[in-house]
């Protein structure tokens, strides 16, 4: 039986604007092993990134807030934890990739300096030449030349920046990788490069990885386990099989599988899901996907749908009430 | 009439810079016939935008010819461009820049039938509005809304009723939907399309996306570069790529499906190089599993290796 690393529990966070208070994650629930690769797909406002930032409790101050749950890492309760304890996590336990390689370094150090910050940071011990050891030995892992660690953000290609920031993440060991739609700025053949690096670190140094995205193809490829997620909940969990061989699905599911274009069949229409995602701040009765679900029942529009599981796959649906 | 609405001919932008001259659109030869859509792809920097820009002289080509229905549109006078503004339209890549924040969704779509005053009775041009809203499916109440007050396919919506609003022949669709999440990317691709059958509109789609684009074209164009590497039928170029340029492209795209795993040996090493000053010989020779000598010596030109499928490679000379 694998360890568990993470595990989330009817998670809740809100965001309190002047205007509204935006409800961003709804009792989501979640859970990955040592090792092992999440997908977590959804669209924009989903919860995606929301979610990465409470695990790290990095959630904007006096803003964004956990009203309920528990996220518990490697036995640890991380949001009892002490702003002490998280600073040693972060970076060292759990890192994370952000979503723009270009606004994620800092335009005045060299790379190699911000690299060396998380290793100082972590290994108070290192001397100076271990710190430029390690740098450079992150360098090579992830196909850069070492002698361009004293180079500045600007003079690497966006391509490059998303080595720098991987090498970063990963410079210190972290057993588990929140990595933020990595590839999403980038072009596919050096996206298909990025994507190689990561399943050859995860191999290689084992770490568990959150991988955010939006596309099915990146997650094919890549992922263990896949959680879909719509308006702040997870609303079909399983392993890739579930999700990509699967008989039952969330109607969510099989929409964002119709509106992708598919190379290898002929079709001529795509079939999208109808209408909008809920406005967070505004979410509609009972199950949040029923005003644009074509498989709407009266209940659905009163009462939130449970969790039913088979094998370990999760579907949050009342078509599944019967069975 | 002919068949051809749009073709080029050695058609050249390029750019000063203070390190030299950046080879944007180099040579580029398409052909676009009436009700067809030609796909344009590469990655960024490839010049794609150049291309569709230049094609509507948003921006003055360098060198070669834009024949379009027959006429040179680089010699256009006064009149005859502003006529050719009437006919050839764009819709912009990103939703949230291109269209202005100040006027509402009705200002912003009547805006062109105003400069044109192709509908002089105001109550008449309220008409089209609506008509056109209700074409890219856009509800009336949103009429009097401002760009902020909607989400990013709505915008798209309006981009495209402007578009359309003065019944053009010919559209540039500057990455339309990459800007868009999935669910929604595929509501605009149908409403394209539905467009197209209805006006016989001849679309030129330029996106990075290659799903996306082998859905909606009826022949693509494959630029690295600057250059066109490949061209040919869409069917045909996802059958049978030739070029080694196109290949590590279409390999190097996530399948969603878990039968396809990706191999590690199909991606191709390296990134795009400078546009600036490119050496002769063929521009992917770097980056080439394939490449001799001779590549980076002698100038390529397409070549038609079965019928309209076009290559420029050392390979198939």
């Amino acid at each position: 039986m694998a360890e568990k690393l993470l595990e989330i529990k009817d998670l809740y966070v809100q965001y309190h604007t002047d205007d509204a208070t935006v409800c961003a994650v709804n009792g989501l629930d979640l859970s990955i092993n040592k090792g092992e690769t999440l997908g977590l797909v959804g669209e924009t406002g989903a919860g995606k990134t929301t979610t990465c930032l409470s695990i790290l409790k990095l959630l904007p101050d006096r803003v964004g807030e956990i009203t309920k749950g528990s996220i518990t890492y490697n036995g640890e309760d991380i949001l009892a934890a002490s702003e002490e304890t998280m600073r040693a996590i972060r970076g060292k336990e759990i890192s994370m990739i952000f979503q723009d390689p270009m606004s994620a370094l800092n335009p005045v150090f060299t790379v190699g300096d911000q690299i060396g910050e998380v290793v100082k940071l972590h290994n108070p011990s290192f001397s100076n030449e271990d710190v430029i050891d390690r740098v450079e030995s992150m360098f090579k892992m992830v196909g850069l030349p070492p002698e361009r660690r004293t180079e500045y953000p600007h003079q690497f290609s966006g391509g490059m920046k998303q080595r720098i920031v991987i090498a970063m993440a990963l410079a210190c060991e972290p057993l588990l990788l929140l990595a933020d739609e990595p590839t999403t700025a980038l072009d596919v053949t050096i996206q298909a490069q990025v994507l190689r690096l990561m399943r050859q670190l995860k191999e290689k140094l084992q770490t568990a990885m959150i991988l955010v995205t939006h596309d099915l193809g990146v997650v094919a490829q890549t992922c263990d386990k896949v959680a879909i997620m719509y308006a702040g909940e997870a609303i079909e969990t399983g392993t890739v099989e579930d999700i990509f061989d699967g008989e039952d699905h969330h109607p969510y599911t099989v929409g964002l599988f119709g509106s992708i274009p598919d190379l290898t069949v002929e079709t001529d229409r795509l079939t999208p899901i109808d209408g909008l995602m809920p406005d967070p701040a505004n979410l509609p009765q009972g199950c949040k996907f029923s005003p644009r679900c074509p498989h709407c029942m009266d209940i659905c529009k009163k009462e939130s749908p449970r969790a039913y599981e088979k094998d370990g796959h999760i579907i949050r649906c009342h078509l599944f009430d019967n069975k | 009439m002919s068949d051809i609405l749009i073709e080029t001919h050695g058609l050249k932008k390029y750019f000063k810079t203070p390190r030299g001259m950046l080879h944007a659109v180099d040579n580029v030869n398409i052909r676009i016939n009436r009700g067809q859509t030609l796909g344009v792809v590469g990655e960024s920097g490839c010049g794609k935008s150049t291309l569709g820009r230049v094609l509507l002289r948003l921006l003055e080509s360098t060198e070669g010819e834009i024949i379009f229905d027959g006429k040179n549109v680089e010699k256009f006078n006064k009149a005859e461009l502003k006529e050719y503004r009437k006919e050839a339209q764009m819709i912009f890549q990103d939703p949230y820049s291109s269209i202005n924040p100040r006027l509402t969704v009705s200002q912003i779509i009547a805006e062109p039938l105003e400069l044109f005053k192709t509908i002089p009775n105001k109550l008449d041009r309220e008409d089209r509005v609506y008509e056109l809203m209700e074409t890219v499916g856009l509800a009336e109440r949103f009429v009097n809304s401002f760009p902020h007050e909607l989400d990013g396919g709505r915008r798209q919506r309006i981009g495209v009723a402007r578009a359309l609003a003065l019944d053009p022949k010919f559209i540039v669709c500057d990455e339309p939907v990459s800007a868009l999440d999935v669910s929604i990317q595929a509501q605009i691709l149908n409403l394209l399309m539905d467009l197209q059958d209805k006006h016989g509109l001849t679309y030129m789609f330029i996106t990075h996306d290659l799903s996306v684009v082998k859905h909606i074209s009826d022949e693509i164009a494959v630029l690295y570069l600057g250059e066109c590497v490949e061209r040919a039928p869409s069917k045909e170029l996802f059958a049978n790529p030739v070029h080694p340029y196109t290949k590590a492209l279409l390999k190097a795209i996530p399948v969603p499906s878990i039968h396809h795993k990706m191999s590690d040996s199909d991606i191709i090493e390296g990134e795009v190089t400078s546009p600036i000053e490119p050496k002769p010989g063929c521009r992917f020779a770097a980056r080439c599993p394939y490449a001799k000598p001779e590549c980076s010596t002698h100038q390529l030109n397409l070549k038609e290796i079965e019928k309209d499928h076009f290559v420029a490679c050392t390979l198939y000379e």
